[in-house]
């Protein structure tokens, strides 16, 4: 459960306002689209839910983890969520099976197991083809696909996805739907980015960012 | 895909880099092993002299570059056996004579025969010298196979001509590869009467060996006590010098190693700081980015030491046959050799990989993710 109280995120010592007041409550299992336009602080209200920045006023909690401070254990934290960049970042030196593996280094998990782990992710994803594959040998929309199966590699409880299905068709977007929706099932809370009207409307909760605040669309 | 083989895969992203990085640690290697090599092999080649005699310890005079310089008197000798401690003294004046290329290094032994079998040498054919003989002299057996001389055969000392009476073993190489000859014919002529360069000393049964050569040293100034072959450079200022420089040119070498290493290390993390932010990203540890960095420097770090051992291998089998060395030089490649090449490998290794290390540590990963 996602708990976001008074949220602000500001650049520049101050100059540069992103988020000016966000309050946001995500329950358990539910799916959550967020809009809003380019810069309207998207990205870095994922970052700040991800413990990969810190908000400079308000409280944020997940899971129970209070990320406005130091956060305890932030490696354990930022394996057990998973987080979709919106630039993919994947490495473009080790094949696609080998990226979503990565994510998995830490864990209790054998190296036969990351690799099978992996591979069946691929699968799910329709990707079974390309797993042995580098970045560089990828269509957009199958890194974007990777870098999904590398945010859920360690089977996260909140999935963070910023514009996964940017570069998706609708087909893929169909195969992406039904393996989220799958996991939701087992009790997956999502928070995605989106600009696709269409993609936000399977959502629970449509949010619109705007002006550094978070309203109902 | 193991941790390990991760740091091979991103080894092998830049394959010259990281070829170049291994030969920078294998030169600062076989340069470290070749001088520690080489000083050993000298060392134990000096000291062998000493160990010809079989003795608790041996004196020399103090301060000389080279112990075959040293130039003890006989009176002092006898002065020195009559410690109650001492069993015996055996004196004995060591030369070196050119024989050409082949022996470059030919040992002449001077001792009076009647202290041969305390000395350790055993007769194997014909008979001993007499004590006085200016013409007689004495091969060791691979002296004899070496020179093609045997008992009957006249020998060229130099300016002299002597008559092989016998052939001699000792248990040890070096000696087996000289000659000997009657102490008084060898120091005259050496010109040194009555004069010594190396004492071999035996000790009472029970008796402090240490006290004894504290109480030597004490005693007679001008003369040094040496036990093992590490003590040698006691006696010896060449050896001296070439340990302080094999020292100096080791330090020197894990120097630039270390410092190629971080170089290289460095310019891969710039260029991989937005890798580390995404490892950081999706959850991984500092200490596991550190880990990944260092151990991906010491996977090139073993690599360079093997190679610099190949190298260091090489050097040596031309040092051995060429210039000044060619004959003296008997390497022996020990455990101690592994070593020593093994620790300066990691030892370059992990401090040029630590400050790239930290640094990768360190990262702030959305700032690293930002980069490009
Ligand atoms: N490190 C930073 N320093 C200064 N300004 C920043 C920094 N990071 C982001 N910004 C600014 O914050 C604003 C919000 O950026 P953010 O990436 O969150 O936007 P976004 O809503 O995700 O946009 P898009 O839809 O284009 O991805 C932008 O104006 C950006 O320039
Ligand atoms: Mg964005």
């Amino acid at each position: 459960m996602i708990e976001a109280v008074g949220l602000r995120k500001t650049y520049d010592h101050g100059r540069v306002e992103v988020l000016r007041d966000v309050h946001l409550t995500v329950e358990p299992g539910e799916f959550v689209a967020i809009s809003g336009a380019s810069g309207s602080g998207k990205s870095t209200l994922l970052h700040l839910l991800a413990a990969l920045d810190r908000p400079t006023a308000g409280t944020v909690r997940v899971n129970g983890h209070d990320l406005s401070g130091r956060v305890h254990d932030v490696n354990g934290y930022r394996r057990r969520i998973g987080l979709v960049f919106q630039l993919h970042n994947l490495l473009p030196h080790l094949a696609a099976a080998r990226n979503v593996e990565l994510a998995m280094f830490g864990t209790h998990h054998s190296p036969s197991e990351r690799a099978q782990r992996a591979v069946a992710l691929l699968d799910d994803l329709q990707l079974g083809y390309a797993v042995h594959r580098s970045p560089a040998r990828l269509s957009g929309g199958e890194r974007q696909r990777v870098a999904i199966a590398r945010a859920l590699a360690n089977e996260p409880k909140v999935l963070l996805a910023d514009e996964p299905t940017g570069s998706l068709d609708a087909g893929s977007i169909e195969v992406v739907f039904e393996l989220f929706d799958s996991l939701r099932a087992k009790g997956l809370t999502i928070v995605m980015v989106t600009h696709d009207s269409a993609v936000a409307a399977r959502a629970d909760r449509q949010l619109t960012l705007n002006q550094g605040t978070l309203a109902r669309t | 895909m193991t941790f390990v083989g991760l740091m091979f895969r991103n080894l092998r992203v830049k394959p010259l880099r990281s070829a170049l990085t291994a030969i920078a640690v294998a030169v600062g290697v076989a340069s470290g092993v070749t001088l520690g090599i080489v000083t050993h092999s000298l060392r134990e080649t000096a000291v062998q002299i000493l160990q010809i005699g079989k003795a608790d310890f041996s004196v020399t005079q103090k301060g000389v570059t080279d112990v075959l310089n040293s130039v003890m008197d006989e009176g002092d000798l006898v002065a020195l056996g009559n410690d109650p401690d001492v069993e015996s003294t055996v004196g004995v004046l060591v030369s070196i004579e050119d024989l050409g290329d082949d022996n470059p290094m030919f040992l002449e032994i001077g001792i009076q025969p009647e202290r041969m079998e305390e000395f350790g040498v055993r007769l194997v054919q014909g008979e001993v010298y007499g004590a006085t003989a200016p013409d007689e002299v004495m091969l060791g057996y691979r002296a004899s196979r070496n020179l093609g001389k045997t008992v009957g055969d006249t020998l060229q000392l130099g300016e002299f001509t002597y008559r092989v009476v016998g052939i001699f073993a000792t248990d040890q190489e070096f000696g087996d590869s000289a000659a000997m000859l009657p102490l008084v014919t060898l120091q005259a002529t050496e010109r040194k009467p009555g004069d010594v360069t190396i004492a071999f000393v035996r000790v009472r049964p029970g008796a402090d060996v240490d006290a004894l050569r504290q109480r030597i040293e004490r005693d007679f100034p001008q003369m040094i006590t040496v036990r093992t072959a590490s003590e040698f450079g006691r006696a010896d200022r060449n050896l001296q010098l070439l340990s302080a420089a094999d020292d100096g040119a080791t330090i020197l070498a894990l120097t630039i190693g270390v410092i190629i290493v971080a170089n290289t290390m460095l310019i891969t993390f710039l260029e991989r700081t937005r890798e580390f932010g995404v490892l950081r990203a999706v959850g991984w540890s500092r200490r596991r980015v550190m880990s990944l960095v260092i151990g991906e420097t010491l996977i090139l770090s073993l690599v360079g030491a093997s190679l610099g051992i190949g190298i260091s291998y090489l050097a040596i089998q031309v040092l051995e046959h060429v210039g000044n060395l060619a004959g003296v030089l008997h390497p022996e490649y020990t455990v101690e050799v592994f070593r020593r090449a093994l620790l300066t490998a990691t030892g370059i290794g992990f401090l040029g990989a630590l400050y790239p290390a930290l640094r990768a540590a360190l990262l702030v990963p959305l700032e690293a993710l930002r980069r490009e």
